[in-house]
């Protein structure tokens, strides 16, 4: 039977009775040679299950299983086995079909995996260091506001770092010398979020929304597509078959010293895709445990560096099982550190795990699996002290003033993973979580300020490879996803309404659904919310095509006295800021400034692919489209693979023999 | 009937006070989870996604109000083999006092993994008609939640073994 409702085309067929079995493991499954991954044979429908034989090439691994567990799979009532090999790997390169067979209710079944192992090691190579920066939702445009906004500058006679078109200088991130396109699909939304592309990078495999390096399997459906997330639900959450991330393959097999940091809370999706392993992205409390006693490092800490937000998850308040976390760390030589005084006093390499936000008074959640709160640190624009625009939310940093900037913590997480007295390399993520944060509701200068920040951390790691006399370390740059906004054009709406608040106007709009109302405030020209019909009145071009463009062809029914239609916006011109020699920051307010005009089409994510830029030892690997899984495995090649031959030729590129951009 | 109408109704049906209405938990008692899709888009509009459950269920999501960018209002549960609502899942981003949906005399804490060993407690009120609703993570009256739940009692045991199990042994 079918639905006539187009939403639940669904067809509803009998469910078969007869016994099934599968590996719970995808169909393009990518590895490292080594690389560990839990094996998982889901058998439905059976009362009985013997006779397991499980061949990894022309290897038995059948000792390797341990005894099927009788279970329920799909929330139904059919008797189902689940049997579990975890954190196995193949040493075998190359193509290698991992099969099983076994006998179920009387019936023969089989099912194989053809695993692609790609060879690692680092014997006789150069001990490399990676240095991976994501700027989360970074997306082209993102990366072109950030440019158009920092490198247009005016100097003390009014002329313009930008002008005929060109910059006089390009991001720190323009000027890697690679670039490339990674797609962010994942396996069940092609819009994906910041954590099954978390897994993409860092393990080398897809997985589904909130994934955290797991694959799928058949008890989700207790939480995942009922949101029944708790404590109750929490061991299938954390049941899925999960597979190794670069940053503890590196540590377990070479020793690399690693860390993350991120400007989110720390056990947020981004830097949990380095450490953890849960098919929930919220497991925070369990995210924090893994960081302290990681899976993959026989309980050992997951990181030697930790800078970020998010006190809570780490704290014995917050955490319904009391373990002070943090003191646990410190108990291991660990220096805690929670401002940015105290952060810059750091020297050496002994291991640091800095949390620069949590909330006042650390509580569990209901669900049993978060904390109460988990606090990401402020945005770059609101620790530069800037003056807000007029409709976004004013700076609250609250007990909390003395944030680090990004950069300072990416200065100091080198600082700390490159002095070890083992002089081991290392692998580092850094993240500047609120871009996306801040473009989710469509602040565009919490955002733009935020890449910009992002582009200063690149550019502190960029001079300390610059200067070793090895050239050992891989600097990449990409985002996770992208999102929706999009560039328009210039304005030069004076400060006493680009700032003002209590400067606004209701529009309201009639469709067929009803009315909608929105309050449009003097800077809506540099910033065209999502979903906000502007009415340009008083130019023909204007900033968004006017009403007619909006979707569904909203009419105005009362338009009064709009803040935005008359004042002095333009399509055209040039962006020009002044700079903060304080802070080196651009200021976003001032006689003579005129803004970059940005638009949101939504406030989400979308499925478009994001830059990838490199520089360094294997940097030549990121070039061309890519799928965001092969950064993973090039990363990987980069370490372990004579790249001599492709980095002379991307020397070669920088010669004045061939075409150099302006500014580059 | 109108959104705003059950919305209204729920509250007053709740015992709340006419300011409390403010609290969007009365809507929750309008859910016979016998509604069909036409009856609910017709009520809530369109889902924003949706999707497979696992063989036997389909989801549909809603965003109906301001949460974390990545968490539903709404989760809306079907059986395919009836194509009946299983369970409607409402989230808050704010945690909400629920205590006028689960009056005293209708409600029983349980505790997960047992009450011997209480991990984690839901608060439990049958209903009518193959329903319960749930209230994750409150103990008493005065606790807040981030979510309540509404399920039939015959899918209990697929998706909260533990609870039905619980709950069988009270009988």
């Amino acid at each position: 039977m079918s639905y006539k409702n187009p939403l639940v085309q669904v067809s509803v067929m009998a469910q078969g009775n007869a016994p099934q079995a599968k590996f719970v493991l995808p169909e393009r499954l990518r590895m490292l040679e080594g690389q560990l991954v839990d094996m998982v044979i889901e058998v439905r429908n059976a009362n009985a299950v013997s006779n397991l034989k499980v061949m990894a090439g022309a290897m038995d691994i059948t000792a390797k299983f341990a005894a099927p567990v009788k279970t329920e799979l799909d929330c139904d009532a059919s008797p189902d086995y689940v049997i579990r090999a975890n954190l196995q790997s193949l040493e075998t390169t190359g193509e290698v079909e991992v099969s099983f067979s076994l006998t179920a209710d009387g019936a023969n079944l089989t099912d194989k995996r053809v695993v692609t192992v790609r060879p690692f090691s680092m014997v006789g190579r150069q001990r490399r260091n990676i240095v991976l920066f994501i700027g989360d939702a970074m997306g082209t445009a993102y990366r072109d506001a950030a440019r158009l906004v920092s490198r247009s500058i005016l100097d003390a006679e009014g002329k313009s770092s930008f002008r005929e078109g060109f910059f006089d200088n390009l991001l720190e991130m323009d000027k890697m010398p690679i670039a490339g396109m990674s797609m962010t699909h994942g396996t069940d939304s092609i819009v994906p979020d910041s954590t099954n592309t978390g897994t993409s990078w860092a393990s080398g495999n897809k997985s589904f929304l909130n994934a955290v390096n797991v694959f799928e399997d058949g008890t989700d459906c207790r939480w995942r597509f009922n949101g029944m997330t708790t404590a109750a639900t929490q061991p299938f959450i954390l049941d899925n078959p999960r597979v190794e991330n670069l940053w503890q393959y590196l540590k377990r097999r070479y020793n690399y010293r690693k860390g993350i940091v991120s400007t989110a809370a720390i056990t947020d999706a981004t830097p949990a895709a380095q450490g953890a392993y849960s098919g929930f992205r919220q497991t925070r409390l369990e995210i924090a445990r893994q960081y302290r006693e990681n899976p993959m490092l026989n309980g050992a800490p997951a990181f030697d560096v930790i800078l970020g937000g998010g006190t809570d998850p780490f704290t014995a308040a917050g955490r319904p099982d009391r373990r002070n976390l943090i003191g646990e760390l410190q108990g291991l030589g660990y220096r805690y550190v929670t401002t940015a005084a105290q952060l810059k006093t750091l020297q050496f390499g002994q291991p640091v795990i800095g949390l620069f936000k949590g909330s006042a008074a650390p509580a569990p959640g209901s669900n049993g699996i978060t904390t109460a709160a988990d606090v990401n640190m402020d945005v770059a624009y609101d620790k530069l002290k800037l003056p807000r625009p007029s409709s976004e939310p004013t700076a609250n940093l609250g007990a909390f003033t003395d944030q680090p900037m990004l950069e300072t913590m990416t200065e100091k997480a080198i600082e700390v993973l490159s002095s070890s007295f083992s002089q081991s390399p290392f692998i580092l993520m850094v993240e500047a979580a609120s871009i996306d944060k801040q473009s989710h509701p469509n602040n565009a200068a919490g955002t733009i300020w935020d890449t910009i920040e992002l582009d200063k951390s690149i550019g502190v790691v960029r001079a300390w490879a610059a200067k070793r006399t090895q050239k050992d370390t891989l600097i990449v740059v990409t985002a996770d996803h992208d999102q929706s906004m999009h560039l328009i054009g210039v304005s030069n709406t004076p400060d006493d309404e680009y700032l003002n608040r209590n400067k606004s106007t209701q529009v309201t709009y009639t469709t067929p659904a009803g009315t909608s109302d929105f309050t449009v405030y003097g800077d809506s020209y540099t910033n065209a919310r999502a979903g906000l019909p502007f009415n340009n009145a008083s130019t023909g071009a204007s900033n968004n095509g006017g009403a007619r463009a909006m979707p569904g062809s909203f009419s105005p029914t009362a338009v009064a006295s709009n803040p935005a239609s008359s004042t002095y916006s333009t399509y055209f011109g040039s962006p020009a800021y002044r700079m903060d020699a304080a802070t080196g920051y651009p200021l976003n307010s001032g006689a003579g400034i005129r803004r970059l005009s940005v638009g949101f089409r939504t406030g989400d994510h979308t499925a478009s692919s994001v830059p990838v830029t490199a520089e360094g030892p294997g940097a030549f690997l990121f070039t061309g489209y890519m799928d965001q899984t092969d950064i993973f495995f090039k990363m990987a090649a980069a370490l372990s693979t004579d790249t001599s031959e492709g980095d002379k030729l991307v020397d070669l590129l920088k010669s004045t023999q061939f075409p150099q951009s302006v500014g580059k | 009937m109108s959104w705003v109408r059950f919305v209204l109704l729920g509250g007053i049906l709740a015992g709340l006070t006419a300011g409390q209405t403010l609290l969007p938990v009365g809507e929750l008692l309008r859910y016979s989870l016998e509604e069909t899709p036409e009856q609910l888009t017709r009520g809530m509009g369109q889902p924003v996604q949706t999707g497979e459950a696992s063989p036997g269920y389909f989801s549909w999501y809603y965003k109906t109000d301001v949460l974390d960018q990545h968490d539903f209002s709404h989760l809306l549960v079907f059986r395919k083999s009836d194509g009946k609502l299983a369970s409607v899942t409402r989230n808050f981003h704010t945690p909400v006092n629920v205590d006028a949906l689960f009056p005293a005399k209708n409600a029983k804490t349980h505790y997960w993994p047992s009450e011997k060993d209480p991990q984690w407690a839901v608060r439990v009120r049958l209903m009518g008609s193959d329903r319960l609703m749930m209230a994750m993570g409150v103990k008493k009256e005065g606790d807040t939640t981030t979510q309540v739940v509404i399920m039939r009692r015959s899918v209990l045991k697929f998706h909260f073994p533990w609870l039905a199990e619980q709950l069988e042994e009270k009988r």
